[in-house]
Formats: structure tokens, sequence, C-alpha cells
């Protein structure tokens, strides 16, 4: 395999800065052999004030490291729908990224239920997602200073409308969780769901990789959220109950270890498969796709 | 009157609006003489191109300017039975924009606005209490705003700035902002190559940088290396003007000589000798933190 080109983006500005390689653009020259690479896609970087990243085109010209989310270009709007394939963020007041960590939490929480339309959280059914949106939210808010409220596909994620999936069957009454635990990450068995097919007929249960799950608890919410792994398929029948061990990632590097119930989530985290498809380095690399390795970190 | 470019089919339906792309549909109807145009007395036949290839290429041709394009190129091919097959490529060039008429009095007014608010903030000894950043940000924020309300870019070059585009008649040097080469802006560099299932995203933390610092610090450095950068320009040598140098500083008093000011001096003189060698009138004008003066050529 060709050598990848390894560029430094330089930010000794005062804010944070967006580096834009267009379709086509020139990213440089291949030290060993002088060949030009030119970029694959368009692709945006956001580096923190002054600070430096560096990312890394193939010879071809695609991405080699991970795109974080908060590379992701969002626009304004006043409300925010769910299922809508928009990156889009409400702004809220700059100095809630500094308020005190309980405070924020809160006021995160409540912007997101008012500026997120469609989720239909139901914690007796097992079902959440605003706590999963107004932690990546607060999150990206104090490591870029933009604070608002940002859509799924702002945050890398994306509503999952898969009829199969664990948010569906749950919402529509197919499956009872009569169980989910988190507990560890990057292990076979860390996330544990205990669910019962209360119909009259099979029910296929199919949850694709980077299906999130996040903290019931209050007093868990330090604690990472969780994203599957591995897809994960299995047939209930009528009646039955069982029990799925799967492997769970953790979503937010700078959360404690998960230990505790878990919802389910309608969102999945978009390009799993890829943003962990290098053996043995998954799970930094998915940090590096939510929650960056850069000085700037935001609070858990 | 108004040509039209608007094709119909014999029932008078529209195959072509006149604007945009033309569709393949309307290209064969035309071709194959089932194309209409709308004349004074009523709808008329595009003649299907027939007769000797000369006749061919001349009613292509004609076709093309009646439809508002151009053709490029003209194939010929010769089939031993069939005689020759002429064919033709139309371009259709994107409609003319009538560019907005921008007052550039009015453009200076808001730069010098912009100047002033961005050196606002006075200590008790005359000096700039403001920071690298925040000028910095002031300046760009308010030609991003002059920008936005004469609906794009604005038809003047701006010195420092990044953008690469047409020279203009008028030029406006922020003497006071971080030049565009400077290692203090942020920039792109390749550092090495490594095998990709070896690359690891990296940050690191610059220990310091100056854009938290005052200003006052580095106008020297700056107005220098930003006067040098609008010497070495080609657009001075071929399309300024109109010259508008906003100092981050008040005139000086006669006599006193600083580094910044030998810099404009010399900017001066350069423009002047520009201005006997191609015989262009170029006007410089100083906006000082405190006044104005236009300097002589």
């Amino acid at each position: 395999m060709n050598n990848a080109i390894v560029l430094e983006l330089r930010n000794p500005s005062d804010e944070v800065h967006t580096f834009r390689f267009g379709e086509g653009a020139r990213i440089g020259r291949l030290p060993s052999n002088g060949n030009i690479v030119h970029n694959a896609e368009t692709i945006t970087f956001s580096v923190p004030a002054q600070s430096s990243r560096w990312v890394a085109f193939s010879s071809t010209g695609e991405l080699v490291t991970p795109h974080s989310i908060d590379d992701i270009q969002a626009t304004t709007t006043d409300r925010i729908i769910a299922d809508e394939g928009n990156t889009t963020y409400v702004p809220l007041p700059a100095h809630w990224v500094t308020a005190n960590l309980e405070d924020a939490r809160d006021a995160f929480i409540h912007a997101c239920r008012s500026s997120i339309q469609g989720v239909h959280e139901n914690h007796t059914l097992g079902i959440g997602g605003y706590a999963l949106m107004a932690t990546f939210s607060r999150l990206r808010s104090e490591r870029t200073g933009q604070c608002g409220v940002y859509s799924p596909n702002a945050l890398g994620f994306e509503y999952d409308n898969n009829t199969d999936s664990l948010h569906n069957h749950l919402l529509n009454g197919n499956l009872v969780m009569d169980e989910a635990y988190g507990s560890g990450f990057d292990s076979s068995d860390s996330i544990r769901l205990e669910l019962s097919n209360t119909t009259d007929r099979n029910i296929r249960l199919c949850m694709a990789p980077g299906t999130a799950f996040e903290q019931r608890d209050r007093h868990a919410q330090n604690q990472q959220n969780v994203v599957l792994r591995d897809e994960v398929e299995v047939t209930i029948l009528p009646g039955e109950s069982a029990t799925i061990t799967a492997h769970g990632m953790c979503a937010n590097r700078t959360g404690a270890n998960p230990d505790g119930h878990l919802l389910a989530t309608p969102f999945r985290l978009m390009n799993a498969s890829n943003f962990m498809g290098r053996e043995g380095r998954e799970q930094s690399d998915l940090w590096a796709r939510t929650d960056t390795t850069d000085p700037h970190r935001g609070r858990m | 009157m108004m040509r039209s470019n608007r094709l119909f089919d014999d029932e008078g339906n529209e195959l072509y609006s006149g604007f945009g792309t033309i569709s393949r549909e309307a290209l064969d109807a035309t071709v194959d003489g089932r194309a209409y145009i709308e004349t004074p007395t009523g709808f008329e036949r595009l003649s299907r191109p027939e007769g000797d290839t000369e006749d061919e290429i001349r009613r292509l041709v004609d076709t093309a300017t009646r439809l508002g394009g151009y053709v490029p190129e003209v194939n010929v091919s010769v089939d031993t039975t069939e005689g020759e097959e002429v064919s033709a490529t139309i371009h259709f060039p994107p409609r003319e924009v009538v560019p907005q008429k921008v007052d550039l009095s009015s453009v200076l007014e808001i730069m010098q606005s912009i100047h002033k608010n961005a050196l606002r903030g006075q200590n008790r000894h005359g000096w700039i209490d403001t920071t690298v950043g925040t000028f910095e940000r002031n300046v760009r924020e308010g030609i991003a705003l002059a920008e936005k309300l004469y609906g794009g870019r604005l038809p003047v070059n701006i010195i420092p700035s990044a953008v690469k585009g047409a020279c203009e008649e008028t030029a406006f040097i922020f003497a006071g902002c971080i030049p565009q080469g400077s290692i203090h802006r942020p920039s792109v560099a390749v550092i090495s190559e490594q095998h990709p299932m070896e690359v690891e995203e990296r940050y690191h933390q610059h220990e310091h940088t100056i854009w938290q610092e005052p200003l006052n610090q580095f106008i020297r450095d700056f107005v220098v290396e930003n006067l040098d950068a609008a010497t070495n320009s080609g657009c001075l040598q071929g399309t300024w003007k109109d010259i508008h140098v906003f100092m981050p500083m008040p005139q000086p008093i006669g006599g006193i000589l600083s580094g910044e000011n030998d810099a404009l001096t010399e900017f001066c003189c350069y423009c002047r000798e520009v201005a006997e060698r191609t015989g262009r009138d170029i006007k410089v004008t100083i906006h000082w933190q405190d006044s104005i003066e236009e300097v002589e050529q």
C-alpha cells in the first residue's frame, strides 16, 4: 500500500479555525517520490485555538485519519427535526460552556428537549435520546466554543429508521426491555440486554454497528455513552425472553467507565464500521471521531 | 425587437425556454426539423440542415446563433454511400449577469469606520490597547460585513488577504493586520509520509502565540511587511489607481523617523515611480488614526 501524506494544520490564532480542502485541490507532494496528491472530496477540519493538528491523506487523496464530529460544518437554525439529515445547530448563550458542570448539563438537556423534535423519549419503555444529544452538543460546544444544540447529523449520528431496530421494537411494543446495563467498554460483554417478546409472532431484532445507548440515571451522567461495535441480529420467539451481550465501545473519551443502566436511543453513529475499521485501534479511532484527541476536551 | 430563443413543437408546446441547458429532446427536434420558433408572423419551422456541406455548416451556425449559443467545433464525417454528414457542438454561454454597481466612496467610508472601530481602546499614553487577535477579527468581520452589504466580493484588492482575484483599480492596505505570509496566521505544512495503518492523528497545543498580545508590540513589523507586499504586488504595476493605506497609529509629528514611517515613505516613492513609468495616475491616501493625508504624486 502506498504511503499517506501527513499534513500539519497550524492554528496559532486565539479562535477555532476551519481549514477547507476543496475537491481536487492540491494537498501536497509526497516527500519520497515527489508525486502530487490531490484531494478526493471536499473536506473541512476544525482546529482549536493555539493548536496544531496532524491529518493524513492516502496517495489517492482519501482521508486516512478520522474526521472528527467537530469538523462537520453546521449552519444555524431555530429548531431541529431528529430524523432530518441536516447539519444544523440552535445557538445557545456562549457562557453556558463555562457554567458550572451540573448547571450546564441541566441547561443542555432542557435546550435539547425544547429544540429537537421527533425524539419519543419514554424511560418506562427504556427509550431515551435527549441525554445523548445533550451530552454530545455540550461537549462539542465546550471544545469549539460554538455553543448550541446540534442536530444528530452535526454530531455524527443519524436517526435509525430501521423497522427491526431496538428502538423501533421498544416503541411499538414488540419487545419489552427488562434490563439494559453497561459495564466497561471495548469488551465483548460490555452491553447486556434482557428483552422479552410479548407478541405472538417472531421478532427479528437487528442492531447496526454504531447503535447508541445513553446512561439512564442522573448520577451516572459523568459516565460514557456506549455504542455498538458489531452488528447484532437475533430472532426472539413469541413469548420468549433473551439475554443479549454485545461489544460496546465508549463514545466519550473523557467520561467515566460505564457501570449503570442504559436506555436505547433512536440514534446510530454514522459510518461506525468505517471509523472502527482498523483492527486493534477501534477504540482510539472512535474517540478521534467522537471526542477528538485535542487538548481542548469537554467535561463529562 | 427582442430575439426569442424559445423552441416549440408543431403543436405549439414549448420544447426549450430559451435559457440554460437545452434538452436532448429539443436538440433532436431541431436536428430533425421538428422544432419551431415564434416570429411576428407566427411559428416558423427551423429548417432542417440539408444541401451541401458548406450550407449545412452555415445553417448549423445560424441555428446556434438564433438560440443564443455558438459553435466551437463542427464535425464532418464522410460516409461513402450517404455522402458527408455534418454535426456541430453548440455551446450556450451562461447569461450575462450585470454586476451590481458598487459605490466605492461609500465602501471607503465603511472601511474607515471599520479601521477606526478596530483601533478603539487607547490607553492614556495614546497607545492602542487592543490585542493582535481583536484587531485582526474586527477588520476581518468588518470587511465581511461590507461584502454582505454589497452582495458579494468588493471590486477592490485588500492587503493582507488570501484571496487571489483579479487586479482592481482600488486597493485597501490594512497595515496593522498580520501579514499574509506570516507564521502567525493559520497555515498548512507537509510533515512527512507514513503507512496508512500507522498514521496517528495528533494534536498539540502551542505554548505561546501572539494573538492575545498587545498589537503595539508588533505594529512596526506588520506595517513594514504589509507595505512590502503591496510594493511587490503585480496589481500595483498593472491596475491600481486609488490606494488607501490604513495606518494603525496617529500621524507622526514631522521629523520623527521610525521603521514603519520609513516603509510608508518608501512605498509612496515607489508608487510615484510606477505612476511615472506607466503614465497612470496613482493616488495614495493615508488614513492615520487621527487624520487623513493625501500624498502628492
